[in-house]
């Protein structure tokens, strides 16, 4: 079963689109969302969200379209960490642990606890004396407590220190042990999806680049290094991205076009991400 | 809405304290028109201002994604501005108490009236607000009131008979406010699911 499928999305603002996203996560997979600011990640999750209008497309979250009735009830199995922790400032962690007991059908006090021991979140001090990544946690410690079999995670690992960073990406791989568990991970931190993602969704002003398993990514491209005047020696459509400089070239490329006797590098995501964004067109 | 509920109690209790002593004290005082104006304000500012809170902290956009439905949303608000309106007319019914004036039908007639016009604001406002947000939000209901004290103005200059229009007894105009209010719900959920775009 898909968690979300994602049809011909398609919302327009002044001065920005998003344009016919489509694609379709299984269950028990993490999916990194990356992009640079203002390429549609956010605006992308309150789509998946339904709490912003769209032009056109369709959307379901777990078997249900989101603009049924039925989502409300779907809501209960969705945890949600925004870019901003949201949460009302003058609460404190107990209160919010009330609040959200009042909210969920399924809250667990004791999951909650825990994560906030594990976190070191003080209990009764207010929301808005919090450090950014101590607001990130509580709002992660509020997504993992009510039994959620999909998170959406809206750069939830920025602002947190490496060694957090390191225990939230843990977190979610136990998360997707269980195979009903979906993640849904925007980030500027490519490093991070990298580390755990299975697949990973490139969005470049507004337009869904691509949507790939990141292992196929990862086997289907390579980096050459090589002078600049045999860059025209390759087949242009094993070329997805290039930077020439006063030393030479370097070309991210569709390994199965390189002719045998180049020499091909491993490639990172964060350069796959890189050369596409710079190349900004489709990588074919 | 038991959650938003708790939610808008404790951002009272954290950020409301004083101005609830205020407005107790003053619907304490004895000129029916000066305690009238808090209770009025009480009505509307409370829950605008808790507005502006959800809207400053983006609560509200993390509202959206939680299982709550849009008319439990809209409806807290409501209820939290009824609140206000009832903890200012048991303190101005306290304060006629202590000053021994006893309740006479013209204190108890004229309580009665400024809850129905309280009502009647936060049924115009409301929707108001949920359309454009707090900020917009204020400036719009301000015009409004505005317009309508010169159109008042200019009706009672015209020779309009005011003073037998509010001879209307005053559990009809309570009754009035009530299903204006009621009206208002579902209209302010529309704004609201308007403004999401």
């Amino acid at each position: 079963m898909n968690a979300i499928d994602c049809r011909g999305l398609h919302k327009t603002y002044e001065g920005f689109a998003l344009h016919d996203l489509s694609f379709s996560l299984p269950s028990g997979t993490i999916l990194g969302l990356v992009g640079e600011n203002g390429a549609g990640k956010s605006t992308t999750l309150r789509l998946l969200m339904n709490t912003i209008g769209r032009d056109a497309g369709s959307v379901s979250l777990l078997g249900v379209d989101n603009q049924s009735k039925d989502f409300l009830r779907v809501k209960q199995d969705i945890g949600i960490v925004l870019d901003e922790s949201c949460l009302p400032e003058t609460l404190t962690a107990r209160e919010v642990g009330k609040l959200m007991a009042l909210t969920y059908e399924r809250w667990e006090p004791e999951t909650f606890s825990g994560y906030l021991t594990r976190f070191s979140i003080p209990l009764d001090k207010a929301n808005k004396d919090f450090s950014r990544g101590m607001k990130m946690k509580l709002a992660l410690a509020v997504a993992l407590s009510h039994r959620a079999k999909l998170l959406l995670l809206d750069e939830a690992t920025s602002g947190l220190d490496p060694m957090v960073r390191e225990e939230v990406l843990d977190i979610l791989l136990d998360f997707t042990r269980e195979e009903a568990h979906t993640v849904v991970l925007s980030s500027h931190i490519v490093s991070d999806l990298e580390k755990v993602c299975d697949y990973i969704a490139f969005l470049h002003q507004g337009k869904l680049l691509l949507f790939e398993e990141k292992d196929r990514l990862l086997e289907e491209y390579a980096l050459v290094r090589l002078p600049a005047a045999q860059l025209q020696e390759l087949d242009p459509a094993a070329i997805a991205g290039q930077r020439v400089g006063p030393y030479g070239a370097e070309a991210l490329v569709r390994r199965e076009k390189i002719p045998a006797g180049f020499v091909m590098e491993h490639t990172s995501l964060e350069d796959i991400i890189l050369f596409l964004a710079r190349k900004g067109g489709e990588p074919g | 809405m038991k959650a938003l509920l708790y939610k808008d109690a404790c951002v009272i209790w954290g950020q409301l304290k004083i101005l609830v002593l205020l407005v107790a004290l003053f619907c304490l005082m004895p000129q029916l028109r000066l305690n009238g104006f808090f209770l009025i304000y009480a009505g509307i500012m409370f829950p605008t201002t808790l507005m502006s809170f959800d809207e400053r902290s983006k609560w509200d956009t993390l509202a959206g994604m939680l299982p709550y439905a849009d008319r439990e949303r809209v409806l807290s608000r409501y209820v939290s501005g009824w609140a206000a309106l009832a903890f200012g007319a048991v303190m101005c019914l306290l304060g006629y108490t202590i000053q021994g004036r006893g309740l006479g039908l013209a204190e108890v007639t004229g309580l009665i009236w400024l809850v129905a016009l309280a009502l009647g604001i936060q049924a115009v406002s409301f929707p108001i607000l949920f359309r454009v947000g707090v900020e917009k939000g204020r400036i719009c209901i301000w015009l409004i009131y505005v317009a309508a004290a010169i159109l008042m103005a200019v009706l009672s200059n015209l020779g309009f008979p005011f003073h037998s229009a509010l001879g209307v007894s005053a559990p009809l105009a309570l009754l009035g406010g009530v299903v204006l209010c009621l009206l208002s719900v579902p209209v302010a959920v529309r704004m609201m699911e308007k403004r999401a775009g």
